[in-house]
């Protein structure tokens, strides 16, 4: 078991209620089932500067039910690990689908007009920080039991979290942290009917917690892409709301134009019968479409690194 | 009878060439495009199919 440092946070969040968090690195912040079963919303901003903040799109590609050992990832183009999960039981279902429930979404549902939601709780909590309802960003869920199939269908289940269940979450940045009791439980399944509390702490680094972090570091961090605001082409954040068009900007667009080349190859008879047969499975619809997506396809599945943030192919 | 070839034309864009060209630095496909495209094809066909192979 991993020490942690003192506690120097340890409150209880009610029903519908919030708490932006500073929690830095080596920190560890640890949310508490107080009851059976209430999901947990929660945001991650960087407590130095509020617009890198948490990506729950580019979380995804860890799979969607991200568990122990996954990390919370900022937005690109800064794609900085944020948060590392060290504990999170089986009992803790997590979702990166839902977003955050809206009190538009149960006015339509139900009629209600102003039922607890998430975005309104978040968009408290971090107005202690100025923050403004237009930078909460999509939720990380824990304890949300959610399912989806092929079709695109898409339902939430019954809770199965404990009481006494904990999910600790090791900052490897400065972060403001925003764990909420999501206000929708009560009417409908994701906690089971009924709003419990649940218990936040945080505990102060200690000499284990920060090795951790250096080696998430030494393994997450170092690419040239992963950017920083001196290097934005445009880098102050505007504060008029309308928006109209810098006289003489012209855009920079990567490798723009792309350019191709024209590669003449040779192919056996045995070749040809081989790329007919591939082409038939669906490889192309030419012979060309068909020899470039083979040769770029056996490059990706032989040559290209294990996906960086991913514990999945 | 002497074997038959098929002369086709296939186009890559600079970022291609560029994964081409750490294939090239390996040596273990040619040394040129024109060689890399096709071994690297019947390697393809190898895996997907279970024929060929580097040849």
């Amino acid at each position: 078991m991993i020490s942690y440092g003192e506690p120097k946070v340890d409150i209880v969040l009610q029903p519908v209620s919030g708490k932006a968090l500073p929690v830095y690195q080596g920190e560890v912040l640890r949310i508490t089932q107080l009851g059976d079963g209430q999901c947990v919303d929660f945001n991650c901003f960087n407590v130095h500067d509020y617009k890198e903040h948490m990506s729950v799109g580019h979380m995804r590609r860890q799979g969607f039910r991200i568990r122990k050992g996954d990390l919370i990832w900022s937005n690109p183009p800064r794609f900085n690990p944020m948060m590392a999960i060290m504990e999170m039981p089986q009992t803790c279902s997590t979702d990166l689908l839902a977003s955050r429930c809206h009190a538009g979404l149960f006015e339509v549902i139900f009629g209600l007009e102003n039922h607890p939601n998430c975005q309104d709780t978040f968009a408290e909590a971090i107005g202690e920080y100025g923050l403004t309802p237009d930078d909460v960003h999509d939720s990380f869920n824990m304890w949300m039991n959610s399912g989806w199939d092929d079709a695109g269908g898409y339902q939430i289940r019954k809770n199965t979290g404990l009481k006494g269940d904990y999910v600790d979450l090791l900052a490897l940045m400065d972060v403001l942290a925003v764990p909420i009791v999501c206000g929708s439980g009560d009417i409908i399944t994701v906690s089971n009917f009924c709003l419990k509390s649940i218990q936040v702490q945080v505990f102060h680094r200690s000499d284990e917690t920060e090795v951790i972090v250096q080696d998430y570091l030494r393994r997450y961090t170092g690419l040239k892409n992963q950017r920083t605001v001196d290097t934005f082409r445009i880098k102050d954040i505007r504060t008029e709301r309308e928006l109209s068009p810098i006289q003489g900007y012209e855009p920079h667009f990567v490798n723009y134009p792309i350019t191709l080349e024209e590669i003449e190859i040779e192919l056996s008879e045995e070749d040809y019968e081989q790329l007919q047969i591939l082409k038939e499975q669906g490889l192309g619809r030419s012979d060309e479409e068909a020899i470039r997506t083979a040769v770029m396809s056996w490059y990706y599945k032989n040559r290209a690194m294990k996906p960086w943030l991913g514990r999945k192919a | 009878m002497a074997d038959q070839t098929r002369k086709l034309v296939v186009e890559f864009d600079q970022e291609q060439l560029k994964l081409l060209d750490k294939l090239k630095k390996e040596k273990e496909f040619g040394e040129n495009y024109k060689d890399i495209i096709v071994r690297v094809f019947r390697n393809y066909v190898r895996q997907e199919l279970g024929q060929g192979g580097v040849r």
